[in-house]
């Protein structure tokens, strides 16, 4: 009896193999999926878990053949946010735009906002863009389809991890203090994150099958950015407060920069609402994008 | 070229054999007009969600049967030959086993792992080496990280790429590239395998191999369905064959008989315009497998030829 225990892992694991690859059985039928909720929330988390592989080696790849191709590498990633701070900042130092106090030295503000928001629009772009590259490989090969979202929002992470060489440059530059809070930051830029893919996912099928919906994103994001506050503190009246209360965007952004800063959240309500709100989303746009992709792939290719 | 493998794959008793593949009345309608197709496309994405579907077996304005109706079977070890003529909706059925698109009628059951020797190269990025390609699109055909592993060394070995293994894919020639496409795929060791005109795949010699590879496979109990214009290679690996026809099923059964029908209808009903001789240009020695036929001909017994 003693024997088995040895090889019992490695016998488990290929006879669970052999099982599953033999028993694996497919049905393909005109019937919508969602007829049939449970199976549809089975087959749901079972593609998530098989995608996992997947979406790590298509990650590996996408970046490697990223910085393989480019001289400054990841100076990319930090540039955008440097570049606005540096321009906002003379803009109000010269007295050309009136803003606000800010409760960070402004430059820090700017370019601490910004990467926030970039990190929003790069998730936001991630499910649009990772159908877009991968057209050839839907239409050719039924692999499960959230590797290319996951692969897409792992670059996101990637591309923040190396914005936080900036983040931390700055708190040391300017001499921010850090709270305790900041270890709740990430639950935050998460909501922030899921917020900005949910979108995209919903738009992703569309964007397929329609150049119109990239072109949209790319300019309602360039006026998105205006009513959010990035280069300026939370207005606290008028019509345009309203709307830049309104905008879901601004309590997640709010409350990653209030985390990671002063540690004083100044409105978990309107936090709370907006993860709420990002999360539920997220999980109704994974299903139609789940639900829309054969018709896509129908449509676009052979 | 075409090397047809002596050794008999054992048939398998029809009655016991466990059927892999069922298509069970399966029909699909398409559009060749891309605007309306892509607002089609829109209306069914729509139609789905709501769960208001429109009625798929009426054609709306400009679509027609991509396929019509089509059923056959495969059982375990068997190989189904497709033939017809461009556009007769043979991709489409492979794309629909493969589970790419729905079907708009009918359904298809499939039992194990599918693999499509469609998309030779699928996910290869220029920019990377070989190998790491091999690991991105073994891992796009459904392989473990431990799986692609075990199967490295065959697979570099059966491309015949050798040490340009860690070089970048972009500086391979085209050969080389489908060879490496046709070898990860290959490896993948699916329970059917779905080909598509891909045995074109560099040189005769590799040709050669992948077809003595492909009835190894059989042997070990893979299903084909294999699509081609080449009624040798049909003949040479097919069990049995379906015939289709504008997305219809116009006959069913051995590949002889539908290879020989097919035929007919190509060269205008039956009657085979030939002329008394053929003659074939020389090819280069990278092409040549040794013996070449250049001609053809008749003759009578003074020795002149015969039209």
């Amino acid at each position: 009896m003693a024997l088995p225990i040895i090889n019992s892992r490695a016998m488990s694991r290929s006879t669970k193999e052999k099982y599953r690859r033999h028993r694996q059985k497919v049905t393909y039928t005109p019937e919508s999926l969602l007829r049939h909720p449970t199976r549809m929330l089975w087959e749901m988390q079972r593609d998530l878990l098989a995608s996992r592989e997947l979406a790590w080696r298509l990650l590996v790849r996408d970046i490697s053949a990223k910085y393989r191709q480019s001289f400054l590498g990841f100076f990319w990633a930090i540039i955008p946010a440097v570049v606005t701070a540096a321009g906002f900042t003379m803009a109000k130092n010269n007295g050309i735009v009136n803003i606000g106090t800010t409760d960070l030295p402004y430059p820090a503000y700017v370019m601490f906002s910004m990467t926030l928001w970039q990190t929003f629009i790069e998730a936001l772009n991630a499910p649009m863009q990772g159908v877009a590259t991968g057209k050839a490989m839907l239409a050719r090969i039924n692999f499960p389809r959230e590797a290319i979202i996951l692969s897409k929002l792992g670059e996101v992470f990637f591309n923040f991890g190396i914005k936080l060489i900036l983040i931390v440059a700055l708190f040391i530059w300017f001499k921010m203090p850090v709270t305790a809070s900041i270890i709740l930051a990430p639950v935050a830029l998460i909501h922030l994150i899921a917020l900005g893919t949910f979108i995209g996912l919903i738009l992703a099928p569309m964007g397929a099958l329609y150049q119109d919906i990239s072109r949209a994103v790319a300019l309602l994001t360039g006026f998105w950015l205006f009513i959010t506050p990035v280069v300026y503190p939370i207005p606290t009246s008028g019509l345009f407060g309203a709307i830049v209360k309104f905008n879901p965007v601004t309590p997640l952004l709010v409350t990653t920069r209030e985390l990671a800063t002063t540690g004083i959240v100044s409105d978990p309500t309107a936090f709370w609402i907006a993860s709420i709100f990002s999360l539920v989303g997220l999980f109704v746009a994974w299903i139609i994008y789940r639900v829309s992709i054969p018709y896509v792939v129908e449509r676009i290719s052979s | 070229m075409i090397n047809i493998t002596p050794e008999k794959v054992a048939e398998p008793d029809s009655d016991n054999s466990e059927v892999v593949l069922s298509v069970e009345g399966v029909s699909k309608k398409f559009c060749r007009d891309l605007k309306r197709s892509l607002l089609y496309g829109v209306q069914d994405i729509a139609g789905d969600l709501t769960g208001i579907k429109r009625k798929s077996d009426r054609l709306r304005t400009k679509e027609f049967w991509a396929l019509d109706n089509v059923s056959f079977q495969l059982k375990k070890g068997e190989s189904l030959g497709l033939v017809g003529k461009n556009g007769s909706g043979k991709s489409t059925l492979l794309r629909i086993i493969a589970g790419l698109i729905k079907p708009d009628l009918g359904t298809v059951k499939v039992t194990g792992r599918v693999a499509p020797l469609i998309a030779l190269g699928a996910g290869f990025n220029p920019i990377l080496t070989g190998r790491e390609n091999i690991y991105a699109n073994m891992s796009i055909l459904g392989l473990s990280t431990q799986e692609i592993d075990e199967r490295f060394d065959d697979v570099v070995e059966f491309a015949e790429i050798g040490d340009a293994i860690d070089a970048p894919v972009q500086t391979y020639s085209s050969g080389m590239a489908a060879r490496l496409g046709f070898a990860s795929a290959i490896h993948t060791e699916p329970e059917i395998l779905l080909i598509d005109e891909v045995l074109a795949v560099g040189d005769v010699k590799f040709r050669g191999k992948c077809i003595r590879r492909l009835a190894k496979l059989r042997e070990k109990g893979t299903s084909f369905i294999f699509v081609s214009h080449n009624s040798m290679a049909i003949l040479a690996v097919s069990t049995s064959a379906v015939y289709l026809q504008k997305g219809r099923t116009l006959a069913t059964g051995s590949p002889e008989k539908i290879i020989q029908k097919y035929e007919e209808d190509l060269f205008i009903n039956g009657k085979l315009t030939a002329t008394g001789s053929i003659s074939i240009p020389e090819k280069d020695s990278a092409e040549s497998s040794g013996i070449d036929l250049l001609s053809i001909c008749f003759q009578d017994r003074e020795g002149n030829d015969v039209e």
